[in-house]
């Protein structure tokens, strides 16, 4: 459990110990970090991100403080301090659009429907509130400092994010879960994936990653032969990653009809064990 | 009742092998956009996140305290969203973005025959185009 008893009077953390792992906290400028960290106002700060001269004033203001910012927190970076703080303004107005969207009078009374579903589907659908209730754990991962508790849950959320795009990539290339997991496992596993996955078709070089499918045999081939057709990629190699709630397909089934029938060269097909069941 | 869903291509080569009767009573309107995510796009996000409901606060609480893998597993599969708050919930959901709702979308709708399931989609469609709407520069 993370020690928080050295939480100083900046919302800053010297450091604090995880697990018997002593780490220290990363500087994100959040409008709470720097309203804190400067002793602003907090709504002059989130003014302040809104605009591109706004986030470049907190950056000269920062700035001033780099000596005492590099003690507080080792890994402080000037040089990408102006990108943080663009990517925390670009993020804050994407987020109050969403918002207001949602809770507009036009679309309030829908998306109350909307909410109301989103509660209730899950006792179907329990991926759903898998998804959410691993996003919430992430978030308090990063914000309250208790990340690396999560290193052995294997959310990939290393340094900057970069760990989740990065597994992809090497996974790709070697196959990767070897182990096999079932029922409630299977269930975050995916969850999991799902929040530190990148976009639904990631292209690395040749290789198609296709993720999420849950289709019945019948279904499966013509859906399958149009995103190969639809990737626009001679030399395809595709990743079938499956859902927990889609039905048992074996690897013998899969690979025939991805190699014969949709024309997928053998030695470019990736079916990691984890995703076959049996 | 929610009666339109947002397909994207793929997932609307999934509508069309549901049966006729499934299909029927609903619209399916394309769904175009084209976000791309990134992982410090993600990690912003989730800093972002800001909760109020004490459900989620007291989930978050009780998981910095769970001392084992396996404490905290029960922990996520024991939780649920009853009675959450809606704002906290659109948080959750701008926090995870749309490309694992496409996900979800995808996964789901392949296995759908109730109505009800239909409408959940319709649903999951929803919240996706408007994340679209807001994260895409106009």
């Amino acid at each position: 459990m993370a020690d928080l008893s050295t939480m100083d009077g900046t919302g800053a953390t010297k450091t604090f110990t995880v697990g018997g792992v002593e780490t220290v906290p990363e500087f994100i400028p959040t409008p709470q970090r720097v309203s804190e960290y400067l002793e602003m106002d907090h709504e002059q700060v989130l003014a302040e991100m809104q605009s591109v001269e706004g986030r470049q004033r907190l950056h000269q203001t920062l700035i001033e403080y780099e000596e005492d910012l590099r003690e507080l927190y080792p890994t402080f970076s000037p040089e990408s301090l102006q990108a943080q703080l663009d990517l925390v303004g670009e993020t804050l107005l994407e987020k109050e659009q969403f918002l207001r969207d949602v809770d507009s009078p036009e679309k309030k009374g829908m998306f109350r429907r909307v909410w109301e579903s989103m509660k209730a589907f899950p006792k179907r659908h329990p991926v759903i509130t898998s998804l959410l209730v691993v996003a919430l754990l992430a978030a308090g991962a990063w914000r309250m400092g208790w990340l690396p508790k999560f290193d052995g849950f294997g959310f990939g959320l290393g340094e900057g994010g970069g760990g989740a795009s990065g597994g992809v990539a090497e996974g790709a290339a070697e196959g990767v879960a070897e182990t096999v997991l079932s029922g409630p496992e299977l269930l975050l596993e995916t969850a999991k994936k799902l929040v530190t996955a990148p976009d639904d078709f990631v292209t690395i070089d040749k290789t198609v990653i296709f993720r999420g499918i849950a289709y019945d045999r019948e279904n499966l081939q013509p859906l399958l032969e149009a995103v190969v057709q639809g990737s626009g990629i001679d030399t395809t190699a595709v990743r079938i990653v499956r859902d927990p709630t889609s039905r048992f397909l074996t690897e013998a089934y899969l690979k025939r009809m991805l190699v014969q029938d949709i024309g997928v060269k053998p030695e470019n097909l990736i079916i990691p064990r984890l995703l076959l069941g049996e | 009742m929610i009666t339109v869903l947002y397909l994207t291509d793929a997932e609307r080569a999934i509508w069309r092998m549901l049966s006729q009767e499934a299909q029927e009573g609903w619209t399916i309107e394309p769904e175009n956009g084209n976000f791309r995510d990134s992982p410090q796009r993600r990690e912003m996000r989730l800093h972002l996140l800001k909760l109020r409901d004490p459900k989620l606060l007291d989930f978050q609480e009780k998981a910095k305290k769970a001392n084992t893998m396996e404490a905290l597993t029960a922990l996520i599969l024991t939780m649920d969203l009853k009675n959450v708050n809606d704002a906290d919930v659109a948080e959750l959901f701008f926090a995870i973005g749309p490309g694992p709702i496409g996900r979800v979308v995808e996964s789901i709708l392949a296995t759908v025959t109730k109505d009800e399931d239909i409408e959940g989609v319709a649903a999951l469609t929803l919240i996706r185009r408007s994340l679209y709407q807001a994260m895409t520069p106009t």
